[in-house]
């Protein structure tokens, strides 16, 4: 370049630049002419004319790294070492590479001096000599060597250590694209390395990528006991000094004891080495965020669970440059992911208990072995659940026990599958499903997550099924086994909190997954299909419930043969669902049938024996045979509780039932006793608008009625039926029989005008829903006809007792107990249009049906035995009426 | 004879017309700026922030004479801002040729490894292209010489070279953007 042409550019650039920018292309163009070198020149320099100066960060940069380099030149002396350069350096020490000054050996060495100004710090001084003495005494092919050691001229002290050439392990991993299960192979050798200090009482502490190198032949070798001490008895050490030392390290590899500045033990190096294999297998640290190494990261560290590797594998990695292989595309199998939380546990004593334990871990799983590791136990996660939950209402208690049921139940089919999980591949696929959900359930739905406030039962429950809603969304036909069990599961839950339609939608999904003939698993299937048999139940869709119960019974005697246990589940849901139907007789033998069949086979105190026991006592209740039903249910009570407690289910189900049959047989202040011993306990374990407590409130409410306490009895109906039509509806029939209850409670109160739209709707409703013969609507209608009696509304009363009489006549025989009632009321209005003779064969049929139950139907009796009196007068046939009020005055006097 | 005495009495003949005792001076100098680098290193361990540049400043107010002239003062930074500049470039081919050489990058036996971010070819293209500035206009080459490596603020050039500060202004700001462009095109 011309001077001319320099001279030419400086001034053209410095003129173009008083120019608007608009104006200097132009201006340049005229100036230049056909100097077109000129131009590009000037144009150039106006390019770069206004980009920040990057000059002096070249320098800087340049500086720095020479600054940093110049605490010791090559060739300088170290002993009889002769420096090479610099390798490394830290807030302490800075370490050289050196050989021999006298060239003896070829051997390259790493010399750490410790630096000027923090050699005056006598506590440095002495962590230097210390790690001389720990170094000396670890002898391992993965931990790097001492050599030797000395001081420089100007007193410094250094140590002559093993040189390896080497990488960084993370950084090895990366360029080599190392799979998962070579890392884990390299990994485990680091771990032995950790596991020799600790046997030697020594604890690193400051395990951390940069600190593993692996040498030329793939070996790592472990370095950088700086920090580390020597363990006390005890395995912790709680020197004040001690605490100070863990100021300085650096605190992305550091355990949570370690950040919170308590004692520290070899389980913190299980945390560190937890931390680097998490980085090793996803490219990120755990708590990895914006603000890595701040007081804010430490919290993180100290206070929450760090994300499973599953979902860090999601996050990009920030190394644009990083190798196809990327960690951020690897698959991770749920036992590793298992193994990695349980080392990085932030409560120590839930970590692995060793390095040993965490090594044994990793071989298993590079065996394809089972681990130990698993989320945390159950146990622990229920009893955190309640934890977190332990301020809220008895509603959240019960409901927690419910969901603790839920768990368990998945937990048992977890291990249940666990067991197998060799034999298919999908079986393992569901037994991961399944323990992630509960582990979801558990942890993922925490408070933290939900805004602070508690997370009922509800609300986990269908978080649990939202989520699997997404995750089957995007998952192919290959997840459909496991996520047919946990709907199965999810809907069953459901069934026993009483949810009826997430229940019904659970399971009927779990169900056409099974149908679709994309599973084959007869045993869940079968499962499936009693448990939507169970919710149709709770919907009272009877027809569709026996049906299903059908299939099931049908479905399991051809895989299982009849006396199978399976078989005998699937037989009782048939037998209830004739019994929900009305076929009383059918239902009874049956149930006759299993409970002999569990009594053999399963021992006459079982659950499911006492289930069944119970079971054949509501039958017998339901037949009219009451004594059979009270010995049933006083035999099941006392069982039950003996064997499984006083506020199990069963027991106090059978307890409930007790006292129904009490109050049928009019035995009331027994009754309320039962009842109210129930109550009591089913309030605080079910939970108040549990069907079971809600049962026993309506029972207690008609045993006060019965016993002529209607003040008392009011308030209860009107609360049982406000809490079934909101838990139940307004058209359930649980609902309509407390609407029947409460209208025979006005009728007997004389307030008709309340009585008839509640007994109306009554009749009405389950007469469409279970038809008119049924044994419940019966006793209904059997209502409604009292209370016409009542307001001497005769003529519609007279047809509806005739199709009463003859629909129980024809579903329940000509001897049951209730038939009186209808016999009774015909026989009023016969007496009423003066047709004394036909009332008389009435009452006579209605005295032989009370005869036998004379104790507990005192006042049916004694009415049935007035209205014969009357009937006797009126034919005028004066021996009956003697003969009746004789036995009527004496059946009075007996009974006072 | 301590260092300081020696490097005053080099200084006074390097002024008085002596050159050979600019070849004297230069491993004093170098061996001062290394010496003042290890202090400066320690103190940054001590939690001082190091500015690299500052040596230079820091080198001449403990190796200046105090009573010198303008011209002293001037030949003085000039001298130190080179051997700045050749220190730095010598360590940038050292290193860079560390690299080029393949070695496996060194590991740390000690807490970090020594993070070789500095891109070292960058300083060696700004050294080619200060070459470069000086074979076109040596005045402007010194200019920047003594701000780049020398750490110079633009009052103290203006006090050194007695230039306006215009003109001043008007010769950094061009030769500035020329050493841009000659980087940008490499």
């Amino acid at each position: 370049m011309s001077s001319e042409l320099w001279a030419d550019m400086e001034r053209l650039f410095h003129a173009a630049l008083e120019l608007p920018p608009g104006k200097r292309a132009a201006f340049l163009e005229r100036e230049c002419g056909d100097n077109r070198d000129l131009l590009d020149a000037v144009l150039e320099l106006l390019n770069n004319s206004d980009t920040p100066a990057e000059l002096d960060y070249i320098v800087g940069a340049s500086a720095r790294d020479w600054l940093e380099q110049s605490t010791l030149e090559q060739g300088d002396r170290a002993g009889s070492y002769r420096i090479l350069r610099k390798i490394g350096q830290g807030g302490m020490g800075t370490v050289y590479l050196a050989s021999r000054a006298d060239d003896q050996y070829e051997q390259q060495v790493a010399i750490k001096i410790i630096n000027q100004l923090a050699g005056e710090n006598a506590d440095v001084l002495r962590r230097f000599q210390d790690e001389r003495q720990i170094l000396a005494n670890l002898q391992h092919p993965n931990i790097t060597r001492l050599l030797d050691g000395g001081s420089l001229e100007d007193g410094s002290p250094f140590l002559v250590m093993e040189y390896v050439d080497g990488e960084r392990i993370d950084r090895y991993c990366t360029a080599r694209s190392l799979s998962v299960d070579a890392i884990l192979r390299l990994f485990v050798k680091v771990c032995g390395a950790v596991e020799h200090a600790h046997q030697n009482l020594v604890i690193h502490r400051d395990l951390k990528p940069s600190n593993i190198a692996i040498d030329h032949d793939g070996e790592p070798k472990l370095m950088d006991f700086g920090v580390a001490k020597l363990i006390r008895s005890g395995g912790t050490s709680e020197d004040p000094q001690t605490l100070m030392d863990e100021r300085v390290l650096t605190p992305l590899y550091a355990s949570p004891e370690q950040l919170s500045g308590e004692p520290v033990s070899t389980l913190s190096d299980v945390y560190s080495l937890g931390v680097i294999l998490y980085e090793l297998m996803t490219g990120h640290r755990p708590f990895d965020g914006a603000d890595s190494g701040t007081w804010a990261y430490a919290r993180r560290v100290i206070e929450t669970e760090p994300p499973s590797l599953r979902k860090q594998a999601g996050r990009p990695v920030d190394d644009s440059a990083a190798p196809a292989a990327t960690p951020s595309r690897r698959r991770f199998n749920r036992d590793l992911d298992n193994i990695v939380l349980k080392a990085l546990h932030r409560d120590a004593a839930r970590r692995y208990q060793s390095v040993a334990a965490l090594t044994r871990d990793i071989e298993n799983y590079l065996a394809r072995r089972p681990v130990s590791a698993r989320p945390p136990s159950l146990p622990y996660l229920i009893q955190r659940f309640v934890q977190r939950n332990r301020l809220a209402s008895v509603l959240i208690l019960s409901s927690t026990i419910t969901v603790t049921a839920l768990g368990i139940a998945l937990w048992q089919q977890a291990q249940v599958l666990a067991v197998e999980r060799d034999v298919a591949r999908d079986q393992l696929a569901r037994t991961t499903a399944v323990l992630g959900l509960v582990e979801e359930m558990f942890t993922g739905l925490h408070p933290d997550n939900s805004g602070g406030k508690d997370v009922t039962v509800r609300e986990m429950l269908d978080l649990a099924a939202v989520r699997l809603d997404a995750d089957s969304a995007k998952a192919e036909s290959a997840a459909a086994p496991a996520r047919a069990v946990i709907q199965r599961i999810i809907g069953q839950t459901y069934n026993e909190l009483g949810l009826i339609e997430p229940a019904r939608q659970q399971l009927k999904e779990a169900l056409s997954l099974h149908r679709g003939g994309q599973i084959r698993d007869d045993e869940e299937k079968l499962r499936a299909l009693l448990d939507l048999s169970e919710t149709y139940y709770l919907a009272f869709e009877l027809e569709a419930r026996l049906e299903l119960a059908n299939e099931a019974l049908a479905f399991s005697e051809q895989l299982y043969g009849r006396g199978n246990l399976k078989t005998l589940e699937a037989a009782s849901a048939v037998a209830s669902s004739q019994h929900m139907l009305g076929e009383l007789q059918q239902s009874r033998d049956r149930f006759a049938d299993i409970y002999q069949r569990r009594r053999e086979l399963q021992g006459a105190t079982h659950r499911q024996t006492l289930g069944t026991l119970q079971s054949l006592g509501v039958l017998e209740h339901w037949l009219g045979n009451y004594d059979a039903a009270l010995e049933d249910y006083s035999r099941c009570a006392s069982q039950a509780e003996q064997t499984l407690g006083p506020s199990n289910t069963l027991t106090m189900s059978c307890l409930s039932r007790r006292g129904l049959v009490l109050e049928t047989m009019g035995r009331y202040a027994d009754a309320v006793e039962a009842l109210e011993q129930h109550l009591a306990l089913a309030e605080e374990v079910l939970g108040p608008n549990h069907p079971e407590t809600l049962r026993s409130l309506h029972s207690l409410a008609d045993a006060h009625r019965g016993l002529g306490q209607y003040a008392a009895a009011e308030p209860l109906f009107l609360d049982v039926l406000e809490r079934r039509r909101t838990a139940l509806g307004a058209n359930h029939i649980e609902t309509l029989q407390s609407e029947m209850k409460l209208a025979r409670l006005y009728r007997l109160m004389g307030r008709y005008t309340e009585a008839r739209p509640l007994i109306e709707h009554a009749v009405a409703e389950e007469v469409r829903q279970q038809g008119f013969a049924h044994p419940a609507t019966l006793i209904a209608a059997q209502e409604q006809a009292e209370l016409l009696l009542a307001l001497d509304d005769l003529g519609p009363a007279e047809p509806l007792l005739k199709r009463i009489l003859a629909a129980r006549e024809e579903v329940l025989g000509s001897n049951h107990p209730e038939l009186q009632r209808t016999l009774t009321g015909l026989a009023r209005i016969d007496l009423a249009r003066d047709k004394p003779l036909a009332a008389r064969h009435y009452l006579e049929r209605a005295l032989a049906l009370v005869e036998p139950h004379a104790d507990y139907q005192r006042q049916e009796k004694e009415a049935v035995l007035t209205l014969l009196i009357a009937s006797s007068e009126a034919l005028q046939d004066s021996a009956a009426s003697r003969r009746y009020r004789q036995q009527l005055a004496s059946f009075s006097e007996d009974n006072r | 004879m301590t260092d300081d005495e020696s490097v005053t009495t080099l200084l006074h003949q390097w002024r008085s017309g002596d050159a050979s005792a600019l070849n004297q001076l230069t491993p004093l100098v170098y061996e001062e700026l290394r010496k003042r680098a290890r202090a400066a290193f320690s103190a940054e361990n001590a939690g001082h922030t190091l500015q690299p540049t500052a040596l230079v400043h820091e080198l001449f107010g403990r190796l200046a004479p105090a009573n010198v002239n303008w011209q002293d003062r001037s030949h003085f930074y000039a001298l130190c801002s080179r051997m700045m500049r050749r220190i730095l470039v010598d360590h940038a081919k050292a290193r860079s040729a560390d690299k080029r050489g393949g070695k496996a990058a060194p590991i740390a036996v000690d807490i970090e490894l020594i993070e070789d971010a500095t891109n070292h070819e960058d300083l060696l293209s700004l050294d080619r292209a200060m070459e470069k500035l000086s074979e076109l206009d040596a005045r402007k080459a010194e200019l920047l010489e003594l701000q780049i490596f020398g750490g110079l603020s633009f009052r103290e050039l203006e006090e050194i070279t007695g230039l306006s500060s215009s003109t001043l202004d008007r010769d950094l700001r061009f030769a500035k953007t020329w050493l841009k462009t000659q980087l940008s095109s490499h």
